[in-house]
């Protein structure tokens, strides 16, 4: 929840499905709190890929 | 709060996902700790709440959904639509507003939680209910307790008056009293399948009545039966042998013997009292078998 570094740290990315994630102030917030806006949905996920650290693993792949 | 509105604004024109974490990383760096939590929740709202999808996963667990209420409705729905052959937007309106219980199978069938329904419907005319369902969702951030999110999503479902809804004005809930009275006994049926389930239960015999327990386990009517036998054996109940009063004070029961409340001088002397003896004399003669038997090369005795 808390990363020490929080630049360095892991990242952590979240890809949530259902309405149920609408409630903000207690479930949406937080999640965007501790993945420092690295959330995504079924519709977005594409996107995942163009985000660090995933866009540096693909360019060392090629 | 004018900042909230700047950030949450700078992080939805986010060129990309990096720019956008960045600017949500930077979010400590701006509020102070009380803060937070509402500079996030605005975040989510603005920017991440409306790609949010209705996810098919979930049916509730509620009595509704028993089998034998779930049968009905199901026989219902297959039987309106031919065997949901004819699911035809039209068709399933019709299905629904002359049977609503059916309701439930089109729910389960599409795995749709009732806000995740309402938006699952947001193209078709359920527009109204659509809006009030996210109303009742902005209106339950925040609220923790269980009744009060109950009380808020039963406020913000629908405020205007009950005649006002689109439903209802969809169903001609404007069109004169006699009419809507007319359609009301519509909805409910002419009475057929309660007749039906009358005739149906009509020779089998009512349940029997609830019997209760004694203290001891026997059952009342049981015990009352066999009072009554053995007072017709004896040509009335017997006399409760002693009563009980208050204080644990026992008294005979009418029509008997005084209680005996003390032993009977022969039965003391029929039986003497055995001598009292010391526990060590005990221990010594124990001993003193233990130490015989062992001479003899027996087995240990086990109890002495």
């Amino acid at each position: 929840m808390k990363r020490p570094a929080r630049l360095g740290g892991v990242p952590v990315f979240a890809v949530l499905a259902g309405l149920g994630w609408a409630r903000t102030a207690d479930a949406l917030g937080p999640v965007v709190r501790d993945t420092d806006g690295r959330v995504f949905v079924p519709a977005t996920v594409g996107s995942m890929i163009d985000t660090e650290p995933f866009r540096r693993l693909v360019a060392r792949d090629r | 709060m004018s900042g909230v509105a700047e950030t949450v604004a700078a992080i939805r024109a986010a060129a990309g996902w990096d720019e956008r974490v960045s600017l949500v990383r930077r979010i400590p760096e701006r509020f102070g700790v009380a803060q937070h939590a509402e500079v996030y929740a605005a975040v989510a709202a603005d920017v991440y709440a409306a790609d949010l999808a209705p996810d098919f996963a979930f049916v509730h667990w509620t009595d509704d959904y028993e089998l034998a209420p779930f049968e009905r409705a199901y026989a219902e729905a297959a039987a309106a639509t031919d065997g949901f052959t004819r699911v035809a937007v039209a068709q399933i309106d019709a299905v629904l507003f002359g049977t609503p219980a059916t309701l439930r199978v089109f729910r389960t069938i599409l795995g749709l939680t009732r806000p995740e329904f309402a938006a699952g419907r947001r193209r078709r005319r359920a527009r109204a209910v659509d809006a009030g369902a996210h109303r009742v969702a902005r209106a339950l951030d925040g609220v923790r307790t269980p009744s009060a999110r109950r009380r808020v999503a039963r406020r913000g479902r629908d405020d205007r008056p009950r005649h006002d809804r689109p439903s209802l004005r969809r169903a001609g809930a404007a069109a004169p009293r006699q009419d809507r009275q007319a359609r009301h006994r519509g909805r409910l049926g002419d009475g057929a399948p309660l007749r039906r389930a009358r005739s149906a239960v009509r020779d089998v015999p009512p349940p029997a009545p609830l019997r209760r327990r004694l203290p001891s386990g026997a059952r009342r009517d049981e015990h009352e039966a066999r009072r009554r036998a053995r007072g017709r054996r004896q040509g009335r109940a017997r006399p409760p042998r002693h009563r009980v009063r208050a204080h644990g004070r026992v008294e005979p029961g009418r029509d008997r013997p005084p209680l005996r409340t003390h032993r009977a001088p022969r039965a003391r002397l029929r039986r003497p009292r055995r001598p009292r003896r010391a526990a060590r004399d005990d221990r010594v003669q124990v001993d003193e078998r233990r130490r015989h038997r062992a001479r003899q090369g027996g087995a240990l005795p086990v109890a002495a």
